[in-house]
């Protein structure tokens, strides 16, 4: 009797170890797509021990990226809160504001400063005007233009980081200038996602990616303990992707002339607008930055891109533990001097 | 006397013939079921399920959005693609063809995505740009 107990167990043991390849494996990939925050879309790779772990998860990460979208958009207000919207509409007037706005701000603020001016959360005025030539060229392609020079200069005028004061203590932020008008667009993705990555560790979650419009914020690295390998989209759509990098608990951040454009008697214009020239700049089709912290990497990229390459070799020198990897318009790529860590192939 | 042993020669028989049994069984069945080697894509409108489609099988058909929006999707060769659309900013249609698992299509302003499940996976665990 004992016997075939034990011989049965064994034949147990055989169909589990068939039927269980690599069982010693117990996080799933689990993946979603949200396209209600940052007006652009929203993916979260999570790897979870079960389907209803990793969608708890998944709710309780959207929700915090949904709390951030509200506090940053400067589109949708809600009678009796504060956000930037709030911010921008009372210009002049102290407005009590979150915590998480007042890191934010301060973030645009040392951004501006590390990379002299290309970094302005203070130029909505110029950024709003080309935003809605942008969506009325979008939405009739017909009638597509340009803002008008002439309003673009006036805009520019109103453009002064200084106007906007930052009361760390009290947890007020103001716009001096009424005419003044944030626009955080350049970090704001960025910022968001390192928060929500923070917070996917204090869930417990150990393995997981998170990536809002173009930044990629890996958290820990794949269950089996090596990096994770993101790839870098082909700008043509030709390929799939371009060529990957190996990390693990860092920031991709991409600023592209893909990313979010229109078209204006069969020229294209993108959404990264030089604070000097006013214009779209045109240095190259994309930038990536690889760091620490999303959000100084995502201004960082916009920088990038809004500078001449060999200028932005030497402002990403400065920055201690960030590499960044240029795509010209040639389809050639540069490197910053220690990308090639990150470099797979 | 022989030491008492833990298994006799029968039993040792019997294990090996049914791991015998069970290995024919595993091979046959991948032989008859094999894996899906492309992957599945997986179709959503506004957060509602569309469909799932297999991309070993060569498709094309059009997604209807709640505002008489249309996205055409064409699975050709492994591969799915949204081969025209009528959305304002068509990037979905310039983004080309995707095949590796979790790679997705994103059309923002009608609400669909694309995502490819199951297949391989490429050696790649995102794609971003």
């Amino acid at each position: 009797m004992k016997r075939i107990v034990v011989a049965l167990s064994l034949c147990f043991c055989l169909i589990f170890s068939l039927l269980l390849p690599g069982c010693g494996n117990t996080l799933t990939r689990y993946q979603y797509t949200y396209l209600d925050v940052f007006d652009t879309a929203t993916t979260l790779v999570v790897y979870a021990p079960s389907q209803s772990r990793a969608d708890e998860w998944a709710k309780a990460l959207h929700a915090r990226l949904s709390e951030f979208h509200w506090l940053y958009t400067i589109y949708e207000s809600e009678a009796g809160l504060n956000n930037l919207k709030t911010v921008n509409d009372s210009a002049g007037t102290p407005v009590t504001v979150d915590e998480e706005i007042v890191s934010l701000l301060k973030l645009g603020k040392e951004a501006h400063t590390l990379t002299g001016g290309k970094v302005n959360i203070a130029m909505g005025s110029v950024l709003s005007l080309w935003h809605q030539a942008r969506t009325d060229g979008i939405d009739h392609p017909e009638t597509a233009a340009l803002p008008e020079r002439s309003a673009l200069q006036k805009a520019k005028q109103y453009t002064d980081i200084t106007t906007l004061t930052i009361d760390e203590t009290a947890l007020t932020v103001e716009l001096s200038d009424p005419e003044s008008k944030l626009d955080v667009g350049a970090i704001a993705k960025g910022f968001a996602a390192r928060e929500v990555a923070a917070f996917a560790k204090k869930l417990g979650i150990s393995s997981a990616l998170i990536s809002v419009g173009g930044n990629v914020v890996a958290v820990g690295g794949r269950p089996d303990n090596t990096p994770f390998v993101i790839g870098i989209e082909d700008p043509s759509g030709e390929q799939s992707y371009l060529f990957t990098v190996k990390v693990r608990d860092l920031a991709v951040v991409t600023s592209g002339n893909y990313q979010r454009y229109y078209t204006v008697d069969g020229v294209r214009y993108h959404h990264l607008i030089d604070p000097d020239t006013l214009y779209p700049a045109e240095y190259m089709t994309s930038v990536s930055v690889i760091g620490p912290d999303s959000g100084l990497a995502d201004a960082l990229s916009t920088a990038l891109f809004l500078l001449p390459p060999e200028e932005g070799k030497a402002l990403i020198k400065k920055v201690a533990g960030y590499e960044a990897v240029w795509i010209l318009k040639d389809g050639s790529r540069l490197y910053s001097d220690n990308f090639e860590q990150y470099t797979t192939s | 006397m022989n030491k008492p042993r833990f298994l006799k020669k029968g039993d040792v028989i019997l294990v090996v013939a049914v791991a015998v049994a069970l290995l024919l069984f595993w091979g046959v069945s991948r032989f008859l079921y094999p894996p899906a080697e492309n992957g599945v894509a997986e179709i959503t409108v506004n957060g509602k399920p569309h469909g799932t489609y297999r991309l070993d099988k060569e498709v094309s058909f059009t997604v209807q959005d709640e505002n008489g929006g249309y996205n055409r999707v064409e699975i050709k060769n492994g591969e799915v693609r949204i081969a025209d659309a009528d959305c304002p900013d068509r990037l979905c249609v310039r983004q080309g063809a995707i095949s590796h698992k979790g790679e997705t299509i994103v059309c923002l302003p009608h609400g669909l995505i694309i995502t490819v499940c199951d297949g391989a996976n490429g050696d790649v665990d995102f794609i971003t740009g």
